[in-house]
C-alpha cells in the first residue's frame, strides 16, 4: 500500500497514462458481424412494422417477456467462492483446455459452474422453497430433508436411511475383527477401551418426526442392537448403546436439536453418564454428573450446536418460518474440575466434539481423533498417524454415531497389530 | 445437454435463438448444425465420433442405393450392409452385456461382461438414420447430396435425444427451404414451455412418489399405495416423456420446422390398439412403416398379421431398454393388440357403460404394463401387481399413505390427470383475446415456476453442518 502523502501525489498528477486497449481482430470481427447482422435484421423488422402490428399484441408482450426472462440467469454471473445459505464451495471455473489438456468433461463443468452462479438464482430457490413448504403438511428439501411442519421436527433422511440399513453381514464381520485388534491391543496394553454407539434421531424420535406419516412406528427397524450382539458374540467387545437412557430422558427433555441431527447438551449428559456407570463398574471412580455440576445457559436461538447464534441449519434448510426458532436449549458449561489422573483418547465423529468438554472435567489429558471430514484415503491411515495418541492413553473411547457407519469401516486397525508387538 | 437443464434454458437456448433469429436465412442451417453438435457433444463428447461416423455411413449408403437403382443393379445389397452397420452399432452399444448376460445364464459360461457405456440418443438416431436410407431405397426421397445436410436431419438438436423420431421423407423439403415467422415463433415458445413446465412440474413431481414406493418391498405396502404407485409412475412416465416431445416440437418451431406429433392423449384410449395409436407415434408410426408393411402387413393373411404384429410389438419392447422386463412388457401390449384385432374388442361401441368398460380394461392393462415397465426384476414386477389386486400378503408396512403423497403432491396429481386430458389442449390456439391472455400469463408462471423447480435441483446444501 503507498503511505498516504504518496497516494495523494500520484492522485493530483495529471492522469498520463495512455489507453492500454489493444486492437484485437477476432473481438473486431465478432462485434462486427453480430453488430452488422443485428441492424440488418432490426432495419428488415423497422421496415416490416406495419406487417408487426398485425400480430396480437399480447402475443408480442408475451414473447418479450420470455425474452427478459431467458436473458436475466447469465446477465449477471456471480464470483462468490462460497455459498453460506449452502455451506460449500461454490464450483470452480474449468477451462476447455485445461493446462494444456483437452477437458472432456467442460459440460459437466460447465453446468456445474453456472448451476451454482447465475443470477436470480437465490430468489428461483427460495420461490421453490416456499411452495414446497406452504403446499405442504411435511415438506422434503431435495428430497434430503424431511421437516414435519407440524412440529418442526427434522430429519435428514439420507441418514436416517443409512441408519436403518447399518452394516451389512460382510461389513459386520469386518468390523468385528477390526474392533478385536483394537481390544486385544488395548488388553495387552493396559488400556481400557469403551465403545459407544449414539442412537439415531429419526429412532428415537419416530413418533414426533413421522407423526401420522406411519403406520406402525414400532416397524420403524433399529438394527444396532442386532448388531451389537452380533459384534459381541464375534470378538467379545461390549459396545455401549445409550438408547434406554436417552428414551427414558427425552420424557422430560429434549435430547436431539429439532433441527439438527446431532444430540444437545442434555442428550450427551445423558450419554456421558451412562459412559461413567460402565467405567465404574470397571473400578474407574467417578461420579454421575448433575446438572447443578455446569453453568446453565438458555437460548431459544439455537437449531444446532454448531451455530450457537445463527443457526445455519434453519438458512440451509431454506424454509423461511420464524416460529421454527421458537425452542428453548439448555447449553452446559461445566463448573466443577475433578480429575482423575488419566489420560483419555476419543475417536469418532462430531459427536465426539460435542462430549469432549466433559471428559475434561473427568481426565487430566484428554486427546481426540476426529475421523469425518477426512478423506476415505486419510481416514484409513488415521490411526497410523496418531499412534502416539494411541500409545499414551490410559483409556480409550470409541464413540460414533450410527448414521454414518463407513468411516469405521474404512479405519485401517491392522497397524495395531504390529504396534503390539512393538511395544 | 438436458432440455430441462439451467445451462440449456438459460443459456444454450437464448444464445442459439438469437443468432439463428438475427442471420440471413442461408446461416440457419449451418448455425443449427454446429449448435447440435455442441449440444451433444456436452455431456459426452467421445460418442460426437460415433454419430458422425452414422452421418457418413449413411451419407454414403443412401448414395450407393441410389445409384445402384438407377443402373439397375440390386439396390438390396448396399441397403441391407447400410442397415447391418446401423443396427450393428445400435447392439453393440445396448443390447451386447445383455447378450452376453443371457449367454452365461443359458450356457452357464463366464464370459466377461464388456465396459460399454451406451452413446445418448443412439436408439433414436439410428433409427432416424434408417428411415432416410429405406426411403431413398423406396425412392420416397432422393439421395442427400449435401453431407452437412444429412448432418443437420440425424443430429438436430431439438430431437436428438428424446425424439419425437422424425421420418426423412417428413422434413426432407423443411431442411432446405422453411419459413420462421413470427407465429411459429410464439407458438413454438408456448410449446416449449408446456413441455418443460409437464417435464419440472408434472413429472418429476409424479416420480418422486412412485421412486418412493418403488422402493420399498413389494409386499410392504397397502393395494391402495400400490395403486398410487403404479398410476404415479405411469403420469410421470406420459408427461416426461410427451414434455420433451412438446419442448422438441417447441424447438422445431421456432427454428421453422414442423415436426409431427408424438403424443396424442393417450391415456383417454378405449383399447391397446388406440393407445398405440395415441402414444409415442413416431416410434409406432416407424415400426409400422418400416418393419410390419416391410414383413407384409395385414396383407397375407390373419396368422401372419398376427405374427408381424408379434414381432413389431417384441421389438418395440425391446427398444426401449435391455432387459427382460422390457421384451414382457412388448409381448404385453402385443398380445393385447392382437386379442383386440381377433375379437374386434377395440371397435366403437354404441353404449356409454360399453365405452366405459373399454376405457376401465385399457387403463388397467397399460398401468400394469408399465408396472412391469419400472420394476427391477420381473419378480418384483409380479408380486407388486399381485399386491395391487389384494393377492398378497401384506406385512412389515412401516409408512401410511402421507408419507408418499403430500398435499403439494396430490394438487399436482390432480393437474396431471386434467393434463392427461385434452380439456386444455387447445387453450394454445384460442384467439379470444380474456383467455389468450390468461393463457400468456399461466405459461408465464408456469416458465418461473419451472425454472424454480430447476434451480431447487441445483441447490445442494451441505446439511452437515460444521462442526
Amino acid at each position: 500500500m503507498p503511505s498516504s502523502s504518496t497516494f495523494t501525489l500520484t492522485y493530483n498528477e495529471k492522469l498520463s497514462v495512455r489507453s492500454g486497449i489493444k486492437f484485437e481482430a477476432m473481438t473486431f470481427i465478432i462485434i462486427a458481424v453480430l453488430g452488422y447482422l443485428l441492424s440488418y435484421k432490426l432495419t428488415s423488422y423497422l421496415a416490416d412494422f406495419k406487417v408487426l402490428s398485425n400480430y396480437s399484441r399480447l402475443d408480442i408482450l408475451f414473447l418479450l417477456v420470455c425474452t427478459i426472462l431467458m436473458f436475466l440467469p447469465m446477465s449477471h454471473i456471480t464470483n462468490d467462492v462460497k455459498s453460506i445459505a449452502e455451506n460449500r464451495e461454490l464450483a470452480k471455473w474449468v477451462p476447455l483446455i485445461n493446462k494444456d489438456k483437452i477437458n472432456y468433461n467442460f459440460g459437466k463443468d460447465f453446468d456445474n459452474w453456472f448451476n451454482d452462479r447465475y443470477n436470480f438464482r437465490r430468489d428461483y430457490v427460495n420461490l421453490y422453497g416456499w411452495l414446497r413448504y406452504y403446499f405442504s403438511k411435511y415438506s422434503c428439501i431435495n428430497n434430503g430433508v424431511l421437516l414435519n411442519k407440524q412440529n418442526h421436527w427434522f430429519l435428514i433422511l439420507k441418514f436416517h436411511k443409512a441408519a436403518q440399513k447399518l452394516f451389512t453381514p460382510e461389513q459386520q464381520r469386518v468390523f468385528s475383527e477390526d474392533i478385536k485388534i483394537l481390544s486385544e491391543y488395548c488388553d495387552k496394553t493396559r488400556k481400557k477401551l469403551y465403545f459407544v454407539i449414539i442412537p439415531e434421531k429419526g429412532i428415537l424420535y419416530k413418533d414426533e418426526i413421522y407423526e401420522g406419516l406411519i403406520s406402525n412406528p414400532l416397524k420403524v427397524y433399529d438394527p444396532v442392537p442386532d448388531i451389537i450382539k452380533n459384534v459381541y458374540t464375534a470378538s467379545g467387545v461390549e459396545i455401549l448403546y445409550p438408547y434406554d437412557e436417552l428414551m427414558k430422558a427425552k420424557k422430560e427433555h429434549l435430547v436431539f436439536f429439532k433441527h439438527d441431527h446431532h444430540l444437545n447438551d442434555v442428550g450427551y449428559l445423558v450419554v456421558f453418564n451412562s459412559l461413567i456407570k460402565r467405567m465404574n463398574a470397571d473400578g474407574v471412580p467417578f461420579p454421575q454428573l448433575r446438572e447443578c455440576d455446569f453453568t446453565v445457559q438458555e437460548t431459544n436461538k439455537a437449531r444446532s450446536g454448531s451455530r450457537f447464534s445463527m443457526g445455519s441449519g434453519f438458512c440451509t434448510l431454506n424454509i423461511w418460518d420464524e416460529t421454527l426458532l421458537d425452542e428453548t436449549y439448555k447449553f452446559y458449561t461445566p463448573k466443577c474440575e475433578l480429575p482423575l489422573q488419566k489420560k483419555v483418547l476419543i475417536i469418532g465423529d462430531s459427536y465426539v466434539n460435542m462430549t469432549k468438554p466433559l471428559f475434561f472435567n473427568m481426565f487430566q489429558t484428554v486427546d481426540s481423533i476426529f475421523v469425518r471430514g477426512l478423506a476415505q484415503a486419510e481416514r484409513k491411515d488415521v490411526l497410523r498417524k496418531n499412534l502416539d495418541l494411541l500409545k499414551k492413553a490410559d483409556v480409550v473411547v470409541m464413540m460414533f454415531s450410527a448414521i454414518q457407519p463407513e468411516m469405521l469401516l474404512d479405519m485401517d486397525f491392522d497397524i495395531l497389530r504390529d504396534a503390539r508387538k512393538e511395544q | 445437454m438436458l432440455f430441462s437443464s439451467m445451462t440449456f434454458v438459460y443459456m444454450f437456448l437464448p444464445i442459439v435463438c438469437t443468432l439463428y433469429l438475427i442471420s440471413k436465412k442461408e446461416l440457419h442451417n449451418p448455425i443449427l448444425l454446429i449448435a447440435s453438435i455442441i449440444f451433444y457433444a456436452w455431456g459426452e463428447p467421445k460418442y460426437l465420433a460415433i454419430m458422425l461416423l452414422t452421418i457418413l455411413v449413411n451419407f454414403y449408403g443412401a448414395k450407393i442405393v441410389e445409384r445402384f437403382k438407377e443402373t439397375g443393379r440390386n439396390a438390396k445389397i448396399p441397403l441391407v450392409l447400410t442397415i447391418c452397420i446401423n443396427l450393428g452399432s445400435l447392439i453393440y452399444f445396448k443390447y451386447f452385456n445383455f447378450l452376453i448376460e443371457n449367454i452365461n445364464g443359458i450356457f452357464h459360461s463366464h464370459i466377461d461382461l464388456l465396459h460399454i457405456v451406451m452413446p445418448i440418443g443412439i436408439s433414436f438416431y439410428t433409427f432416424q438414420a434408417l428411415s432416410y436410407v429405406v426411403d431413398v431405397y423406396r425412392g420416397e426421397c432422393k439421395a442427400q447430396q449435401d453431407v452437412y445436410k444429412l448432418a443437420l436431419y440425424i443430429c438436430l438438436f431439438p430431437q436428438l435425444i428424446a425424439g419425437p423420431i422424425v421420418k426423412y421423407h417428413d422434413v426432407a423439403d423443411q431442411i432446405d427451404n422453411r419459413d420462421v415467422n413470427f407465429e411459429k415463433v410464439v407458438f413454438g415458445t408456448k410449446r416449449f414451455i408446456v413441455g418443460l413446465s409437464k417435464k419440472m412440474l408434472l413429472a418429476n413431481t409424479m416420480g418422486a412418489i412412485a421412486d418412493k414406493i418403488f422402493a420399498q418391498a413389494p409386499d410392504t405396502f397397502s393395494p391402495l399405495i400400490a395403486w398410487v404407485g403404479s398410476i404415479a409412475y405411469s403420469l410421470q412416465l406420459f408427461f416426461d416423456f410427451s414434455g420433451y416431445s412438446d419442448m422438441a416440437i417447441g424447438l422445431g418451431l421456432i427454428f421453422g420446422f414442423h415436426f409431427l406429433e408424438n403424443f396424442n392423449y393417450p391415456y383417454i384410449s378405449k383399447s391397446i390398439t388406440e393407445f398405440w395409436r395415441r402414444w409415442h407415434i413416431s416410434l409406432s408410426t416407424w415400426f409400422k412403416q418400416y418393419v410390419y408393411i416391410s414383413l407384409g402387413g395385414n396383407r397375407s393373411g390373419k396368422w401372419k398379421t398376427i405374427r408381424n404384429l408379434g414381432i413389431v410389438f417384441l421389438l418395440t419392447g425391446i427398444w426401449h431398454g435391455a432387459a427382460w422386463n422390457f421384451v414382457i412388457w412388448g409381448a404385453w401390449n402385443g398380445f393385447f393388440i392382437i386379442l383386440e384385432k381377433l375379437t374386434g374388442w377395440h371397435e366403437e361401441k354404441q353404449h356409454r357403460w360399453q365405452r366405459a368398460l373399454q376405457h376401465l380394461y385399457t387403463i388397467l392393462v397399460f398401468v400394469i404394463g408399465w408396472v412391469m415397465f419400472r420394476a427391477d426384476n420381473m419378480a418384483y414386477a409380479w408380486t407388486y401387481i399381485k399386491n395391487m389386486f389384494g393377492l398378497v400378503k401384506v406385512h412389515d408396512v412401516i409408512y401410511a399413505l402421507p408419507y408418499y403423497v403430500d398435499n403439494f403432491e396430490i394438487i399436482i396429481f390432480v393437474a396431471a390427470f386434467i393434463c392427461c386430458t385434452p380439456l386444455c389442449g387447445k387453450m394454445l390456439q384460442q384467439e379470444n383475446k380474456i383467455i389468450k391472455a390468461f393463457v400468456n400469463l399461466w405459461l408465464i408462471v408456469l416458465l418461473v415456476l419451472s425454472t424454480a423447480t430447476i434451480a431447487a435441483s441445483t441447490y445442494n446444501p451441505f446439511i452437515y453442518f460444521r462442526f
